[in-house]
């Protein structure tokens, strides 16, 4: 470089001086104001909502986590995966039963429900590694459906079809059972593994996801053992997911079947196509904005019934259309999804005027 | 000292500690639904509703909510409200999701005010069960499933008749009416929650009657009948073969009994079985079809309860579900009337308890023949225990009553209700 010559004050922030600087999640000081200010937002939700939104962003923050478990799967690793809805379901179970069957705390039934989510998804993703592409997908389906079975016609564990009540969590003597409590508790872990991705992803077991995803043969011959990696894959991405089920048991109280069937999983596949696979920014509004669409929807309907009271019951199937026809429209015109469109955006503004 | 991303700045150890103080608060912060007087004022009361508008049982759901409509509609507009108030109806769909049925109840009870909820279905209703009781809100739910009225809370109706109840109701059938004391009985049903309750009620049965169930067969619902499942019907010389299946899979072993020669008479021991569509796809194979019921039928035109049904059905519009003869409309009317009779019942000074305490004073109250008589108290919080026998009529294409409203037996009932 010339003597005298600097960066321009707008550059130099963009780019890292050294490799510590390079791993930070959050690089620039305007990004650590707005997460200050997001995290502060999140944080006050419930002293500004009433109980029912306060219930929804709960299963909107549950979400996220299990979103997250599913891009470091399919998005970074490249494993395609429709039973992600089962792993939830376990997850679920498993938390509803430490707690009736043991004298364990909730805050450790959590994590321990996402154990045993995370142990079977060893065991997927063991036969998981001959597979690819369309076959792995059908194998994660095939191992939905059997995990269905399971539930419903394992009656002395799972109470079949009738579901299982979830013991009351309690903190200190007291009852976790308020929406707020219950927020609280799921944007806790909603936070800390978002943080746990981030620094996975950037680390040296991201990069070997990366490589796994773009080009396995050629990964395998620079020395990532993919048998290794994609079944930590499996079981990275079922402890999300086991810990997404736990959270979703706390937050409804009682769980059966009809909670996490096929379409749990179809869900998580469009949370993570509309937000952006491999991003866990993606992740994140991905499954906001799906959980959220139905009882936004809703709302829209409820403000033309006084006008019109019988579209509730047309305005049921507009739901459904409306659902599909968003994948279908991020798949042809946002493959990347909302993450991608985002980088984009920030890319333009921050070479702006010099944007070819 | 070199930066590894965003932990070390936040602290793991903060955010621990910020989040466990918050929750405490937050667990203490406990602001109840309860307040006597929600959705309640001089000139309406709100009732909510959920059920499953899209996706699974969508049209089972909407025409539930049709009946709801037309019949509040009618109280409105003709009798003037109950009690000088008019009933305001706000409709949710649960999409058959019980996560989804959990967001409608917070939000019929938070934002809508509704003082009570009906909710349809097992799973949906199920869910609804300790916010219910927690918050005191009044649940009716259209659904016969176990838990919502074993053990008996106050707060939690459930209108239906047991499954089991309709089961036994075929057999006290077969042995009273058709005078058939020790019957030749085989047993299809699926294998899922709905055909197993049926399968129940038949073993109940023949402990109380003393037969044996002469040959099983389960069935995974959708999939092709079992030719084996008729052909062990044949060998073991079964005479009247007990269905506990949906409708479509009912047909399918009319059609294979008949491909197979197997004539005797088949009974629907659930209620849904008495869909006239079964009529429809089975056609002529469905001529000694039989089914129990736990309400009137469309064609029953001599009870007054379904008259007045047909009559307000016209008026409002809803023809559409008369013409298909629609199980799941006349299924919503019972609980409608209830509803309406309990608000009289509460009087003017009406609060959501004493709304409860008037659900505990039905006592066989009649509702026409619309449906069996209801019963409520403190201990019985399943609306009706009885059944009627109806048999496929193929000229008009609809399965007719041929009984009364049959109870179980004292034991039966005492082992089901724990009464």
């Amino acid at each position: 470089m010339e003597k005298g010559f600097a960066l321009p004050r707008a550059r130099k922030r963009y780019y890292s001086r050294d490799y510590g600087q390079e791993l930070q999640l959050f690089r620039t000081t305007s990004q650590k104001v707005w997460l200050v200010a997001l995290l502060a937002l999140v944080v006050c939700f419930p002293l500004l909502l009433d109980r029912y939104t306060c219930y929804i962003a709960t299963l909107a923050l549950a979400a996220v986590i299990g979103s997250i478990g599913l891009n470091i799967l399919t998005g970074y690793t490249g494993q395609i995966s429709i039973g992600h809805g089962a792993f939830v379901g376990v997850g679920a179970y498993s938390y509803a039963l430490i707690l009736a069957k043991t004298s364990l705390p909730f805050w450790l039934a959590i994590p321990l429900a996402g154990a045993i989510s995370g142990i079977l998804g060893i065991l997927i993703g063991v036969p998981a590694l001959r597979m690819r592409g369309l076959y792995l997908a059908m194998a994660t389906v095939a191992f939905h459906l059997i995990m269905d079975q399971v539930v419903m016609n394992w009656e002395s564990l799972t109470g079949g079809y009738q579901g299982l009540d979830v013991p009351n969590a309690t903190l200190a003597g007291y009852a976790v059972k308020s929406e707020a409590a219950i927020y609280y508790v799921t944007l806790f872990f909603t936070i800390a593994l978002t943080i746990g991705a981030g620094n996975i992803t950037t680390s040296k077991i991201g990069r070997a996801f990366c490589a796994v995803r773009d080009r396995d043969l050629a990964a395998e011959a620079i020395g990532i053992s993919l048998v290794k990696y994609k079944i930590l894959a499996f079981f990275i991405s079922s402890v999300y997911a086991g810990v997404a089920g736990a959270l979703m048991a706390l937050c409804l109280g009682r769980i059966s079947p009809y909670d996490f069937g096929l379409i749990v999983s179809i869900a998580y596949i469009s949370m993570i196509i509309v937000g952006g696979a491999g991003s866990i920014f993606g992740s994140i509004i991905g499954a906001v904005l799906i959980t959220l669409l139905p009882f936004g929807l809703s709302s829209a309907s409820d403000l033309i019934q006084p006008y019109y009271p019988s579209i509730t019951t047309k305005f049921g199937d507009v739901k459904t259309l409306a659902y599909g026809l968003i994948i279908i429209v991020f798949l042809i015109w946002e493959p990347e999804g909302l993450a991608g469109r985002w980088r984009k955006v920030t890319a333009y503004f921050r070479n702006w005027p010099f944007t070819y | 000292m070199r930066k590894k991303g965003i932990y070390r700045s936040a602290g793991y150890e903060t955010l621990l500690i910020s989040m466990v103080v918050f929750t405490l608060i937050f667990a203490f912060a406990h602001a109840a639904f309860a307040d006597s007087k929600r959705g309640i004022d001089d000139k309406s009361v709100t009732i909510g509703i959920s059920a499953p508008l899209s996706r699974l049982l969508a049209e089972a759901g909407q025409a539930s909510v049709d009946c709801y409509q037309a019949y509040f509609k009618y109280v409105n507009e003709v009798k003037g409200g109950v009690n000088g108030r008019k009933i305001k109806l706000v409709v949710t769909d649960h999409q058959y999701e019980p996560s989804r049925s959990l967001a409608n109840f917070k939000r019929l009870v938070v934002r809508d005010q509704a003082m009570a909820v009906i909710s349809w279905g097992t799973p949906a209703s199920t869910i609804l069960i300790k916010p219910a009781m927690e918050e005191k809100v009044p649940l009716i739910a259209m659904s016969g499933g176990r838990d919502l009225y074993i053990p008996s809370k106050r707060y939690v109706v459930a209108f239906a008749t047991p499954w089991e109840f309709q089961s036994v109701a075929t057999v006290t059938y077969i042995i009273d009416k058709l005078g058939d004391k020790n019957p030749k009985i085989g047993l299809f049903y699926n294998n899922d929650d709905f055909g197993r309750s049926g399968k129940a009620g038949i073993e109940l049965a023949a402990k109380h009657y003393g037969f044996e169930i002469l040959s099983e067969a389960p069935h995974i619902t959708g999939s092709p009948v079992d030719k084996a499942a008729v052909t062990n019907f044949k060998k073991a010389g079964v005479k009247y073969v007990m269905v506990g299946a949906h409708s479509g899979d009912v047909s399918s072993l009319l059609l294979e009994m008949k491909s197979q020669g197997l004539d005797c008479d088949v009974f629907g021991v659930l209620a849904p079985s008495s869909d006239p569509k079964i009529i429809e796809q089975a056609g002529e194979a469905a001529k000694r079809y039989h089914s129990v019921d736990q309400q009137g039928r469309w064609t029953d035109t001599k009870a007054p309860g379904i008259q007045q049904m047909i009559d307000i059905t016209k008026k409002y519009g809803f023809v559409n579900h008369m013409n298909e003869k629609s199980w799941y409309y006349t299924s919503a009317w019972g609980p409608a009337l209830m509803i309406e009779e309990a608000l009289r019942r509460a009087g003017k000074d009406l609060t959501v308890e004493k709304f409860v305490d008037a659900l505990d004073t039905f006592n066989n109250w009649e509702t026409g023949d619309s449906n069996p008589p209801i019963t409520l108290n403190p201990k019985r919080r399943i609306s009706c225990i009885g059944s009627i026998i109806v048999k496929a009529d193929l000229e008009q294409k609809d399965l007719l009553p041929v009984s009364g409203w049959i109870m179980p037996p004292r034991d039966v009932a005492k082992t089901v209700l724990g009464e």
